[in-house]
């Protein structure tokens, strides 16, 4: 900028105000996109939030009164608790398992060759073609009980004496879940490797390095950003997940959002449902924004 | 015995022969440019060399040692790729000491040899910053600096200046020919650049359609180029069709002679009376205005329009028309302009200075 006034020309008052119309442009520009965000998002979430501090009877339904009365019971009912670290840990686990099989999945994809490559990323990204309700019920089938079709052969061969269990288990939850949101892991780890020099593990390679520190020094720091951005939606996706929980837990083993939907449909106490998604979209919004922010913070430098 | 061997190496894509029988010896210190258009083979070899590609036949000798089945890392080569390959994920002297890392050398010593290194290529005050923030020139040296400070039996630059614009290449030119002779390390570049290759290499190893077309130093293969491919690759060359004259040793072309001197032929052949090709560079061209008033003097070279000229400031360049077939020369910029377009002028060159092929 200049410092010296004597040196603006009349024309600056002109380029200032064609600035300042620049700058509003992308207001105007997102203006009805934004109202329509604003009704249709934004308002129901408000509402939703108003709605977990009335009051609710089981003969007169919604009371339209101020309590804090669902918070506390919440707050202090060792059952909720229960429910949310069960929501927690699961989507921590489905996290943690889709990083670990997702990461080296793509890192083997793109080193493919040309049909194959196509071929095998179809595969991984297929099951996204199928409904999440039939992928689960997959699972119910193979592990279902003793008529599951893998605990009933496993029986017959006599290798395991009990069906292995799976339905209404936390670990069935999350074997499910992870299957259902390996894709996600795998594509944005994809497109962290899209980015990645390959001669970069050439230049590795000629400096002595061997395959090991390749993986380790050069590819793994240079996708970890893609990981991260993979494991923040499947994190979203795991704690917000309903048709898996609902099929695999049922209706003994509840995670946040089956819980609401079971306040909300069969006990119709629709503000304790309420508080239970409210707490479950604050803590999601919580654990992704700071996460990203630190993402960025870490590799801002690093990866423009 | 030579310090780097290359022995019958081949190499084979899909049934097509990216590089075929390749043989090459190459002495200690010495900068070899490895020259030819894209698809030559130039790179495939580069990358055998490194160990990035395996042959699919012959072998590189490095020192009486068989590097044929050596994975790149035990060789011990330096490498500077074309899109410079540095860790995005680390500092300009992380790049620079991961080699050394990787060596197993102490980290006292690391930081004295990555100081002196990148003190060579001039970026001692960018030690800390991370490539991504840094222009394509600072990054090459960076990328060379990583190469050479594993001191590398040999470096191997795979078209190192390809993405710097013009000026900034020349520069580059200069400093990695002086950092080359100042180390005396081994140096292969590739390249498709021939100005970047005269400049640069002791030797210039010309390839086309994977094969040798003609090694030799700059000057040599410029002057006598061992094919036709070589003079049309290497600045430009005007092809003349001429005939020996019988019982004598003279080349005519239309009604003008040039005596026939040994240097006009590849060493060691002869030629027959017949058609013969004539090949002149276009800078060994002189012109001279006909004066339509005069009668024409004999044997002042033969007769051509000016189609047109342009200046390109230290020279014209000047598209001439002989019987309707093009002919380039190029006239150093030394005072007046030259002949105006579509005036009758006499091509003439010194007989040292063409090339004849028989035909």
């Amino acid at each position: 900028m200049d410092n010296n006034p004597v040196h603006q020309t009349p024309s600056a008052g002109q380029a200032r105000q064609a600035s300042r119309r620049l700058i509003s442009t992308p207001y105007l520009l997102t203006g009805p996109a934004l109202l329509l965000f604003l009704l249709i998002v934004l308002s129901p979430l408000a509402m939703t939030v108003l709605l977990s501090f009335h009051d609710w009877n089981q003969y007169r339904g919604i009371i339209e009164v101020f309590t804090t009365k669902n918070w506390l019971e919440v707050i202090q009912d060792d059952y909720f608790h229960e429910v949310l670290w069960r929501t927690l840990r699961v989507a921590i686990w489905v996290t943690l398992l889709t990083a670990m099989f997702g990461a080296p999945e793509a890192y083997i994809l793109n080193r493919m060759r040309a049909p194959w490559r196509g071929i095998f990323l179809l595969v991984v990204l297929g099951p996204l073609l199928i409904s999440v309700v039939a992928r689960t019920l997959g699972w119910a089938l193979l592990f279902g009980g003793e008529s599951g079709a893998v605990n009933r052969a496993l029986l017959h061969l006599g290798v395991i004496q009990e069906p292995i269990a799976f339905m209404f288990t936390e670990t069935g939850m999350i074997v499910a879940l992870t299957h259902v949101l390996m894709p996600y892991m795998v594509l944005s780890v994809w497109a962290a490797l899209q980015r990645v020099d390959p001669n970069t593990e050439n230049a590795a390679a000629s400096l002595g390095a061997g395959s090991l520190s390749i993986l380790g020094r050069i590819v793994f720091p240079q996708v970890l950003p893609g990981i991260l951005a993979g494991s923040i939606i499947v994190f979203a996706l795991a704690a917000s997940a309903f048709a898996t929980p609902a099929i695999i837990g049922g209706r003994r083993l509840k995670v946040a959002s089956t819980l609401a939907y079971d306040e909300f449909l069969n006990s119709l106490n629709w503000p304790l449902g309420a508080v239970v998604a409210v707490i479950l979209l604050v803590t999601l919004i919580l654990i992704i924004v700071l996460t990203n922010r630190l993402v960025e913070r870490r590799y801002a430098e690093v990866f423009r | 015995m030579s310090f780097l061997q290359l022995d019958r190496l081949s190499r084979r894509y899909d049934g097509v022969l990216a590089v075929d029988d390749l043989s090459l010896e190459v002495t200690q210190g010495e900068f070899i440019a490895l020259l030819g258009p894209s698809g030559c083979g130039k790179t495939t070899t580069l990358q055998m060399i490194a160990g990035f590609v395996a042959p699919s036949g012959g072998r590189i000798l490095l020192e009486g040692q068989d590097l044929t089945r050596l994975r790149p890392a035990q060789r011990g080569l330096g490498v500077v790729f074309q899109s410079y390959a540095l860790f995005p994920h680390m500092t300009v002297a992380e790049n620079v000491a991961f080699g050394l890392d990787m060596q197993g050398v102490r980290t006292t010593e690391q930081r004295q040899r990555v100081g002196e290194v990148l003190e060579m290529v001039g970026l001692s005050a960018l030690a800390d910053r991370y490539p991504r923030r840094m222009s394509g020139g600072q990054q090459q040296r960076v990328a060379l600096a990583r190469a050479l400070v594993i001191r590398p039996r040999i470096l191997l630059l795979d078209e190192p200046l390809s993405n710097l614009d013009a000026k900034l290449r020349e520069e580059m030119q200069l400093e990695l020919r002086h950092i080359q002779r100042s180390l005396c390390t081994t140096t292969l570049l590739v390249t498709h650049d021939q100005s970047e290759a005269m400049a640069l290499a002791d030797r210039i190893v010309i390839m086309n359609k994977g094969r040798v077309e003609q090694i030799g130093a700059p000057f040599e293969t410029y002057e006598w180029p061992a094919t036709p491919f070589v003079a049309r690759f290497l600045g430009r060359t005007n092809l003349f069709e001429a005939r020996v004259e019988p019982g004598v040793a003279r080349v005519l072309i239309d009604d003008a002679r040039w005596p026939i001197e040994a240097c006009n032929l590849p060493d060691g052949t002869s030629l027959a009376p017949g058609a013969v090709m004539v090949s002149v560079r276009p800078e060994k061209l002189s012109i001279t205005p006909v004066d339509e008033t005069t009668a024409p003097t004999r044997s002042s070279g033969i007769r051509a329009t000016v189609r047109s000229r342009i200046f390109q400031g230290n020279h014209w360049l000047i598209e001439l028309d002989h019987r309707g077939k093009p002919v380039t020369a190029t006239l150093p910029n030394s005072g007046g302009p030259p002949p105006a377009e579509g005036s009758p002028v006499r091509v003439d060159w010194a007989a040292r200075d063409m090339r004849i092929r028989s035909l």
